[in-house]
């Protein structure tokens, strides 16, 4: 055990243990030996690499937000999803500079961001702690809206609107480098906003498949028969017998959230038409590579959703600015 | 970051989820809540709302101050599993929507409103260290609202309570106006705690019915301006005995009462922890549920702005219509009221034995020996508003009603002992359940409501419609034709014989609409 951290377990040792007692009544997967181990792989660099005068609050917030992702197991031996603790433990050493300004803030608001991420299938939390450990925010306040950037980027297409305005609040060259691409941000921004399939620094273009989401139940999927779909504004409903989601997707991923009787009720608009494989928007016949017959098709965000009989699975088809 | 943060865990929003009631935004700016608490980033996230704030309140107290496992304020979103239990065939019901525990909610509810609550019960059962709480979420460190309490006690004075004149002035001074007072600290606080209440003398309390009614403290002529304020008072017996009777006046302007339930000895893990850990719930209130004055202003202001939607209010209409109504106490029928014979001094068995006519069970005003004031039934509609905004609603349910009802009347509606629906088979438990009873008697008014119909037809509630539209350029005829419908209604209400409150309520109104017609028909032929 590294000696900055060994002198302060050993000067908190009380306070420490009482903390991990009261934690273990409220979380009671806690597990000493999982929580020892991680504090040695994640906290105890981590405080190595701050300045003298920091360690200590530097430890503690540490401490306390390790206690929180072992007890709901999100990190150490043993954790339901791993990824979380592993990718804030790869984060804490590279952004000690930044954690040692605010370490309660930096520490939790980190963590939260990989559980959100962790959270949707497909998303890659471990991608969004590479971004933010070497992103070169010059304050602690850009290092967070980079992050909102940088989760968007990582996966969460529902932010996807909001985390674009975010990104306006940052030096251009900053948000460039978070999207990806280089020239001009108000250029990029501008066909980001118009077109969720567009990446920065590629060139692809015109009708094109570009996602298949969802899937069925039994593999760890969501839907438990074959879902139809439904277009309003920026967002699909994807209904699978009683239940019904919202799904965003963009280039960058694609999430369901649970859908409300708004959301239901705000599911609008015509639907293309379509013969065989063959969907018919704004003039252009598009083929779709579908298992089955077409069951369903809709239109939003520049994208058409299709879905099929055989298949659990949404084909989303790119259809371009 | 203390060694007690971790019991400053606050519950996460939201707590109360519902389907949302529009189609969901999603900004980034959410991105770093979650469950790991501290320190959450100011990048844009709209601060938590105001009724999340005070569910978030209730939830700390409950599960981490408080220990009050009794959820005995029971809302249900569908048929409740339910069982019958015991040799009194008791009801046990398992809510099927979030409830919740009347100790912890119903001080939360007056703080949120700014109104008054009595706490009752055994000594040792929280009634302090709950109003004490109360005091810390409103931001007051425990060492001042500790010593801003009032306890109650034989000796207390005047002074005592308000303030002391300068002794300096009091020998130099040439008039009243040269003595300065040295008026309490608790007056000046937004949260007031007054411990054992019954305790205090009868002349101290008429000076503290002066601070509690007006918010204002009087000394040698000198005013003292109380802030509007959350009163919190707390007593050992709920009919207000003690060391001295407590004037009328001032139990009548508590607003809510609430009962310190026994506490459950399978929560001494929890007392155990707090010996061992040296833990004090008061102190460790997390900083996010504290409430600023500003805040509690605007969550007085969205509590007003709760509808009460008028199905609703006709329910309540109903309900207090049944009580003040005594057909045997005046000739005059205005005067029929069951205050007129109060103020007589009548006996109320001789009364009512005189009361032959109806059918004493089934008269849900026999069942009182008193009406409803103004007073309660603004209380009652208010913290009604509270009570749907803390659910989260922007309507009041006629279940928020329901369940806020019976803590509201405690000490208001007083039930008469010897009335026969006490007597019936079943209700003797309604003798000694103040709660359980007031809330029966809601349900029976509810469904005499709807066994009326009154929903689909209430003739007398169209003609007030018609009144409010105003008077303006309404011809002769028109008029006219108004009095014949006011009269023929009467004849109608009268054809059942027999007078009810909710029926002589009807009668009173339609002599006023009547009276309105009547002279402003005068008023057009003259003007005419």
């Amino acid at each position: 055990m590294g000696t900055a951290f060994h002198d302060f377990l050993r000067a908190h040792r009380g306070e420490l243990n009482a903390r991990f007692a009261m934690a273990r009544r409220r979380l009671p997967a806690l597990d000493g030996a999982a929580f020892g181990g991680f504090l040695l792989a994640a906290v105890e660099p981590l405080v190595a690499a701050v300045p003298e005068r920091e360690r200590a609050i530097v430890a503690h917030a540490a401490y306390d937000v390790a206690l929180e992702l072992c007890g709901q197991r999100l990190a150490g031996d043993g954790a339901r999803d791993g990824r979380v603790g592993a990718a804030w433990a790869a984060l804490l050493v590279p952004a000690a500079a930044r954690i040692a300004e605010k370490p309660d803030v930096v520490l939790s608001a980190a963590a939260n961001a990989l559980v959100q991420l962790a959270a949707e299938p497909g998303a890659r939390p471990d991608e969004w702690a590479q971004v933010m450990a070497t992103t070169s925010a010059a304050s602690l306040d850009e290092w967070l809206i980079a992050g909102q950037v940088a989760a968007w980027r990582a996966g969460l297409a529902h932010y996807r609107t909001s985390a674009l305005d975010a990104a306006d609040r940052l030096p251009p060259a900053l948000a460039l480098a978070l999207v990806g691409g280089g020239g001009d941000w108000a250029t990029v921004r501008a066909r980001l906003r118009a077109d969720p399939w567009h990446v920065p620094g590629e060139t692809a273009s015109g009708p094109r498949v570009v996602a298949r989401v969802g899937g069925f139940r039994g593999f760890g999927g969501l839907f438990p028969v074959p879902p139809v779909v439904a277009g309003g504004g920026d967002r699909f409903l994807v209904m699978s017998e009683e239940d019904a989601w919202v799904l965003f997707a963009d280039a960058f991923g694609a999430t369901f959230h649970r859908a409300g009787d708004e959301d239901r009720r705000a599911a609008a608009g015509s639907a293309p038409r379509w013969k065989g494989r063959r969907v018919e928007v704004a003039g252009t016949s598009i083929e779709v590579p579908v298992r089955g017959e077409i069951t369903s098709a809709a239109l939003a965000a520049s994208t058409l959703a299709v879905t099929s009989s055989h298949s659990h699975a949404l084909i989303l088809v790119a259809l371009g600015a | 970051m203390s060694i007690l943060d971790r019991f400053r865990r606050v519950s996460a929003a939201p707590t109360n989820p519902t389907a949302p009631s529009a189609a969901r935004t999603f900004d980034v700016a959410d991105l770093y809540r979650g469950p790991v608490a501290s320190g959450a980033p100011d990048t844009g996230a709209p601060a938590v709302p105001l009724d999340e704030k005070l569910r978030q309140a209730y939830f700390w107290i409950v599960n981490t101050a408080i220990l009050s496992p009794h959820y005995d304020v029971e809302f249900n979103a569908e048929p409740p599993p339910t069982f019958v239990l015991g040799d009194a065939k008791s009801r046990f019901v398992l809510p099927s929507a979030q409830s919740y525990s009347s100790f912890i909610l119903m001080p939360l509810l007056v703080f949120a409103t700014r109104r008054k609550c009595l706490f009752i019960g055994g000594p040792g059962r929280g009634k302090t260290a709950s109003a004490v709480l109360m005091g810390v979420l409103a931001g007051y460190p425990v060492r001042e609202v500790r010593r801003a309490m009032q306890h109650g006690h034989p000796q207390m004075t005047i002074a005592d309570l308000l303030g002391n004149p300068l002794p300096a002035d009091l020998v130099a001074a040439q008039s009243m106006d040269d003595i300065r007072i040295a008026w309490r600290r608790w007056l000046a606080m937004r949260v007031k705690i007054v411990d054992e209440y019954n305790r205090i003398p009868t002349r101290t309390q008429s000076a503290l019915l002066t601070v509690m009614a007006d918010g204002y403290a009087e000394l040698l002529d000198h005013i003292f301006e109380c802030p509007e304020s959350a009163w919190f008072l707390t007593a050992n017996d709920e009919q207000g005995g003690g060391t001295y009777q407590v004037i009328e006046a001032l139990r009548d302007r508590i607003d809510v009462v609430v009962q310190a339930l026994a506490f459950s000895p399978r929560s001494l893990e929890e007392l155990l922890t707090r010996i061992e850990e040296d833990l004090r719930p008061e102190e460790l209130v997390p900083r996010e549920i504290v409430f600023s004055e500003d805040e509690v202003d605007r969550m007085g202001d969205e509590i007003r702005a709760v509808e009460l939607p008028r199905p609703v209010r006709r329910r309540l209409e109903f309900f207090a219509s049944q009580f003040e109504f005594c057909e045997v106490a005046a000739d005059q029928f205005e005067y029929k009221t069951k205050d007129t014979a109060r103020l007589v001094g009548a006996e109320w068995g001789a009364l009512t034995a005189r009361d032959s006519g109806r059918d004493r069970l089934k008269d849900l005003g026999c069942q009182t020996t008193n009406g409803l004031s103004v007073r309660a039934l603004m209380t009652l509609i208010h913290l009604g508003k509270a009570m749907a905004y803390f659910r989260g609603n922007r309507a009041v349910e006629l279940e928020d009603l329901r369940q806020i009802l019976p803590f509201v009347l405690h000490a208001k509606l007083a039930p008469d002992q010897e009335a026969p629906f006490f007597e019936a088979p079943g209700n003797e438990v309604f003798k000694t359940d103040r709660i359980g009873w007031l809330r029966r008697v809601f349900d029976l008014a509810c469904a005499e409501y709807d066994r009326l119909g009154l929903d689909r037809q209430d003739p007398v509630g169209e003609l007030i419609l018609e009144m409010r539209a105003g008077l303006e350029g309404l011809a002769e005829p028109a008029v006219r034709a108004r009095l014949a419908a006011i009269e023929r209604v009467v004849t109608e209400l009268g054809k059942g014989r027999k007078l009810y409150g909710h029926i002589y309520d009807d009668l009173i109104q339609l002599k006023y609409l009547h009276q309105r017609y009547t002279n402003y028909l005068r008023w057009l032929r003259t003007a005419g």
